[in-house]
């Protein structure tokens, strides 16, 4: 009760502090509110657009919650997005499910690569997952100008993928995946010495818990659901690969995740939240001038309210 | 200590028990442990099969071996090691550092215990004594004899074959105390073999069927009560 009271005044906090600067700007922070309402869920347009991105944060929220449930801080999940949205593309010949199981594998193995170097070397998740994330952009900016390049040879893109998906699909598998991820965490063995992990590793292994193993396994089901949101946006919104395929989704996974303070459920709708932010933003930005990276800054403001409340302590 | 020291004061369960001047190592030795050797002893099944032979101890079924010293001699090594070589199934752990160790905080009365057992909590609770609102309780709310109740909870509703007991009585309570030793002799008289470690002499030998000392990480040869009770102290301080 009281987390979802300090998630709700986070959000709120947020929003206020959003119209308050905007006013230092010398914008009415009535209109500047009423925009970012009408620019989100005020026309069947605007909501779609709300749903379309609040898709993407859902599965990324849901794979920063679940590692840092375990007590890891994989910050990586915009390189996991990347490499599971190269997979679909290369997979897509091969039909839909081939195309989501490739993503889904390429962020749990994109995502492993931090633990191994973890066990192998001691390098924390939080640099190695963020420094897997530039090796990610990279890889995909060689990609879209070199051997994935479209047919023209015009852009820097790919062409589109030879298999598409209908945003209802999407939304279907989305919220499929938040509910498997409750089960997971509060109706499994696996789930609960996961959490036990993440309050206190010397306890659970003390308990019997493979501390090591479950960690790792944390870190893979972790990439393989920012994977699958890589797989989902190429299929069902972007239909092509380019430089900016990830646009921030895997960072902004982390507010959501901060937000719905980890809980798979409370992550619903923190990413609807965040999506109908951004996309307030974009039409902030066409209406008003004001730059949509005020999105950027409600997160910000969210996850600092978070810690001012002390219901986030990092524990590393 | 002895090359230094003018004056020596020797405390056990606060209280100071020597107190003097030019005091030899002897002296110290029979100061730090002075203890009767308990003289009922349980009858207890004939020494049958090993379970635990790592470095030193062995512990036969239905025996409670206590290993006793200074602290700082090897016994939080050893502790961890039997931890990570025994297997896991029929080994019960008391880690000596209940909050950091022990319980998870955050964590439910229920969750805790799901963690080793699938035995129904509110059961447990009342077999153990756990004084808790409910099995929905956090864990870190608990009095500290109540929490390692819930680690004993925990750890012996399996029944194991073998349980390693690192001080499970240090900062409780009396009458936690003596729920902590009733559950360690009713397990070994259903025929556990009980590893107890611990800096709590009355304990040791109140419990013990036989006593190694630990010392600079190695085990004493093993030691009857009777014996321990007059070459303990030596032995702890290395003199032996």
């Amino acid at each position: 009760m009281k987390q979802i009271a300090i998630g709700a005044l986070a959000a709120i906090v947020a929003v206020v502090l959003l119209a308050l600067s905007g006013a230092a700007f010398g914008h009415a922070p009535g209109a500047l509110l009423s925009t970012l309402v009408s620019g989100s869920i005020g026309s069947p347009f605007a909501l779609r657009g709300t749903i379309i991105k609040s898709i993407p944060l859902l599965l990324t929220g849901l794979s920063v919650a679940i590692a840092f449930r375990a007590g890891v801080w994989n910050i990586g999940a915009e390189g996991q997005f990347i490499v599971g949205g190269l997979a679909c593309f290369l997979g897509a010949p091969f039909g839909f499910v081939a195309a989501l199981a490739a993503s889904v594998l390429a962020g749990a193995l994109w995502a492993l690569a931090a633990s191994l170097l973890r066990f192998w070397r001691n390098a924390p998740e939080v640099l190695t997952t963020i420094l897997l994330n530039f090796v990610a952009i990279h890889l995909l900016g060689y990609a879209v100008n070199g051997p994935m390049q479209e047919a023209k040879k015009q852009y820097p893109q790919t062409d589109a993928a030879t298999i598409a998906l209908s945003t209802a699909a999407e939304v279907v598998i989305a919220v499929a995946v938040c509910i498997a991820a409750w089960i997971l965490l509060y109706r499994t063995q696996e789930g609960l010495r996961l959490r036990a992990t993440g309050f206190n590793p010397f306890a659970a292994l003390w308990a019997g818990v493979n501390v090591n193993a479950q960690i790792a396994r944390a870190m893979a089901i972790s990439g393989a659901m920012a994977g699958l949101a890589g797989g989902l946006e190429l299929l069902a919104v972007t239909h092509r690969l380019f430089e900016r395929f990830a646009a921030g989704y895997g960072y902004s996974g982390i507010a959501v995740a901060l937000l719905a303070q980890l809980h798979p459920l409370a992550t619903m709708l923190s990413a609807v939240f965040f999506g109908a932010l951004e996309t307030g933003a974009g039409e902030l930005q066409r209406a008003s001038g004001v730059s949509s990276t005020v999105a950027t800054f409600g997160e910000a403001v969210v996850i600092l309210v978070l810690i001012a409340f002390g219901s986030f302590r990092a524990r590393d | 200590m002895l090359a230094v020291a003018t004056r020596t004061i020797v405390m056990r369960r606060g209280r100071i028990v020597a107190d003097g001047r030019g005091l030899g190592a002897q002296d110290l030795a029979k100061a730090m442990v002075d203890v009767a050797p308990a003289l009922t002893r349980r009858a207890h099944p004939e020494p049958a099969e090993s379970r635990l032979c790592i470095e030193h101890p062995h512990v036969h079924a239905g025996e409670i071996v206590a290993i006793i010293g200074v602290a700082g001699n090897g016994q939080t090594e050893l502790a961890a090691k039997l931890r990570d070589t025994l297997p896991r199934a029929a080994t019960a752990h008391i880690p000596e550092d209940r909050t950091r160790d022990g319980i998870i905080a955050e964590m439910t009365i229920a969750d805790n215990l799901a963690l080793a057992t699938a035995k129904s909590p509110e059961e447990l609770i009342s077999k153990f004594s756990i004084r808790a609102t409910g099995p929905r309780q956090l864990a870190g709310k608990l009095s500290g004899g109540n929490q390692q109740k819930l680690v004993l909870a925990r750890e012996l509703a399996r029944e194991p074959r073998v349980i390693v007991a690192a001080e499970p009585t240090r900062g409780l309570d009396v009458e936690s105390t003596r729920f902590v030793h009733d559950q360690l002799r009713d397990a070994a008289a259903r025929g556990a073999a009980i590893l107890l470690i611990t800096s709590d002499l009355d304990e040791a030998f109140g419990l013990a069927d036989a006593i190694h000392v630990i010392y600079r990480g190695k085990l004493s040869e093993r030691l009857t009560p009777a014996e321990a009770a007059s070459r303990a102290g030596a032995l702890m301080a290395g003199l032996q």
